[in-house]
């Protein structure tokens, strides 16, 4: 479903627009009336966070998103069932963002068979690197589940070329030595670092690229760099955080993330 | 034997490496450098210097006559870590850590913190060797324990104040690790206790491990033999795990870890008795957590134990069998505390108190052949005010 979604695109010459919300802030009703507005505002991939109460790899912006959903009583039940909802009523593609320990708890088998059935097209575990995945990707496999890996400005060529191996729907590019939170704009090392990343790629696997973009500027200059789509999260968390009227907060929504999409129609790809 | 190195950096099932991919490089440069400096002839010489002639090692083993006698039954001995530089045994891991940067010509060294002991060792060490030294620590512990922020200042530590989750000292590892990977090219991340990514429980232990070659040492001197039993308390487990690593593979010596009660009830912070297994800050290990996955904020008077994890070889270590794990709760911790100082002229450390309490009620069911070697971890004079607050 992941990689249909970014070979439709690519043949469109689209850059793919993913953007990233935590499930359950301000709570599970809030988060599906965002999700409609997200889907109508034309994103390609969403990306659903189920919160952890310790998000090592989170900047300020989504642990206080994390905190939110916590105390709102989101839990990792609740977000799948959520999703379910919302993948009778939209096609998109769905990728679940949590922390591992949020798997191990009612153990990874379970936790996928179910997600699966919720409709989940696949993973991003931030804090589950290629050596610890053995489990979660033969589980993940058997469910014919996405298990997207990270790589990052510190990984070199011999473990980017395993990550590639071993991901399935696209690889998720750490744009920078940092944490997640929204960013003024690329830095040259980034521009350099996608450039890099996707020529090693070798067009095996689509490459998106996320942490600290925020901007439509930002979006088309990550795709014109290499990227096949941009993860927007932090940005758009702190927007919805400052609506709490659904209207108001759904016509910001749509207007801030057209525009996030409209960049991956202009941005002139390599 | 398998204790000696993780395979895989895993002890059993526990340990492993749960980190984000971008400081995969940087674990895995710490573990090829330790590789290479752990039998390192002037690695060694120069961290043996430091430990006597900075640290004061090594540190006495010492017949507590008057506690014995009152217990009435096994000899009780206690390892004076307390007597070390700063207090508490932390600095045998700073200065063996800070080392450490020094040949990664890692200028920059960050630290987490709890109640702040470390952060002290971890400042002291970075002075002694010429390091730029960081800290974190929760706004809560900030609070509880100005002092310590302001000796790690003296010594040039900055200390930066954690707001998030409890304020405590998991999110100040949290904070700690987020550091790390945004500065990770010239930053050492010297964690302080045997958690964290592998190769950290066993750099830790490690470094820790001169208590019990020193306890091993001291005991054939004294008693001709090895101890009957060695009791420490388990926070994160360092100073346990390094009491009880040299006498692993010997099965006559009984092994106690002695975790932290708090009231009583299901409070307190024994990750290993009553937590699940799970994983946090890069580590599969023991974890208190609710149904979801969530980590539980934990409470104990031994702001040193209040950990919601433990390092992942005592959860090997309590799988196996070889070492048996109890509770100590904080009223039989201040009651120890109360009778070391008047009974011996020594004041625990409140950590430490718990050790004492189990091995008090273990001598006594011992005989006066018999000997019991409790860790005693550091000093309390930290602890004072503590006790005084709470007027009993």
């Amino acid at each position: 479903m992941i990689s249909d979604t970014f070979s439709g695109l690519s043949r469109r010459h689209e850059g793919a627009l993913i953007c990233y919300i935590m499930g359950g802030d301000p709570d599970l009703n809030e988060t599906k009336s965002i999700i409609d507005s997200l889907v109508e505002a034309g994103i390609d991939i969403l990306e659903i966070g189920i919160p952890f109460s310790e998000p090592i790899a989170d900047g300020k912006t989504i642990q206080a998103a994390g905190i939110r959903a916590i105390s709102s009583g989101s839990n990792w039940k609740s977000v799948l069932i959520m999703i379910s909802e919302m993948k009778k009523k939209h096609k998109i593609p769905i990728v679940v963002m949590t922390y591992f320990n949020i798997l191990y708890n009612p153990g990874v088998e379970r936790f996928i068979n179910f997600a699966k059935q919720c409709g989940v097209d696949g993973l991003i575990i931030p804090d589950l690197p290629l050596e610890e995945s053995s489990n979660v990707a033969k589980s993940s496999k058997k469910k014919s589940m996405d298990l997207i890996m990270m790589a990052a400005p510190s990984t070199n060529q011999a473990r980017l070329n395993a990550l590639v191996k071993s991901s399935t729907g696209f690889i998720y590019l750490v744009s920078h030595y940092g944490v997640t939170g929204a960013k003024g704009v690329l830095s040259n090392d980034t521009i350099n670092l996608i450039r890099r990343t996707k020529q090693s790629i070798n067009g095996a696997i689509p490459l998106a690229v996320g942490f600290g973009i925020s901007t439509p500027e930002q979006v088309a200059t990550a795709l014109s760099s290499g990227a096949d789509g941009a993860v927007v999260g932090s940005a758009l968390i702190e927007l919805i955080s400052r609506y709490n009227n659904r209207r108001e907060r759904a016509e910001q929504i749509i207007e801030y993330v057209s525009k996030l999409k409209s960049a991956t129609l202009t941005a002139i790809r390599p | 034997m398998e204790y000696k190195y993780p395979i895989n950096g895993k002890f059993g099932i526990y340990g492993g490496q749960f980190v984000p991919e971008v400081l995969m490089p940087a674990v895995h440069e710490l573990e090829a450098a330790y590789k290479k400096v752990k039998d390192d002839t002037s690695f060694k010489r120069e961290l043996e210097w430091y430990l006597a002639y900075y640290a004061g090692r090594p540190t006495p083993t010492y017949l507590a006559k008057n506690l014995t006698k009152f217990a009435g039954g096994a000899k009780i001995y206690l390892k004076r870590e307390d007597l070390l530089h700063g207090g508490a045994h932390k600095i045998n891991n700073t200065l063996g850590q800070a080392l450490l940067a020094k040949y990664m010509k890692k200028g920059r060294v960050i630290a987490e913190t709890g109640a702040g002991q470390h952060g002290v060792a971890t400042a002291m060490a970075c002075a002694a060797l010429g390091l730029h030294a960081e800290v974190y620590m929760g706004s809560e512990d900030i609070k509880r324990q100005e002092i310590n922020v302001y000796r790690m200042t003296l010594l040039g530590a900055k200390v930066h104040k954690v707001d998030s989750g409890s304020r405590t000292l998991k999110d100040a590892i949290n904070e700690a690790l987020r550091d790390w990977v945004t500065n990770l090219v010239n930053t050492h991340y010297l964690i302080g206790s045997v958690v964290g990514p592998h190769p950290y429980p066993m750099i830790v232990r490690d470094f820790q491990s001169v208590i019990g070659k020193e306890i091993k040492r001291d005991m054939m001197k004294i008693e001709g033999r090895a101890p009957d039993a060695i009791v420490a308390c388990v926070g994160g487990g360092s100073n346990s795990m390094g009491s009880f690593y040299p006498f692993i593979e010997d099965q006559a010596v009984k092994l106690v870890g002695v975790e932290a009660g708090g009231h009583g009830n299901h409070s307190g912070s024994a990750a290993l008795l009553r937590g699940r297994e799970g994983v946090l800050h890069g580590m599969l290990s023991h974890v208190l957590e609710d149904s979801n996955g969530q980590i539980d904020d934990t409470y104990s008077i031994a702001a040193g134990l209040d950990y919601s994890a433990v390092g992942p070889e005592h959860s090997y270590l309590m799988k196996s069998g070889r070492v048996r794990y109890t509770i100590v709760n904080d009223s039989e911790a201040i009651v120890a505390f109360r009778k070391l100082s008047l009974l011996e002229g020594i004041i625990p450390a409140l950590e430490s108190s718990h050790a004492i309490a189990e091995a008090i009620r273990m001598a006594r069911d011992m005989n006066e052949k018999q000997s019991i070697v409790v860790t005693l971890s550091g000093r309390g004079d930290k602890d004072v005010q503590t006790i005084i607050n709470r007027g009993d």
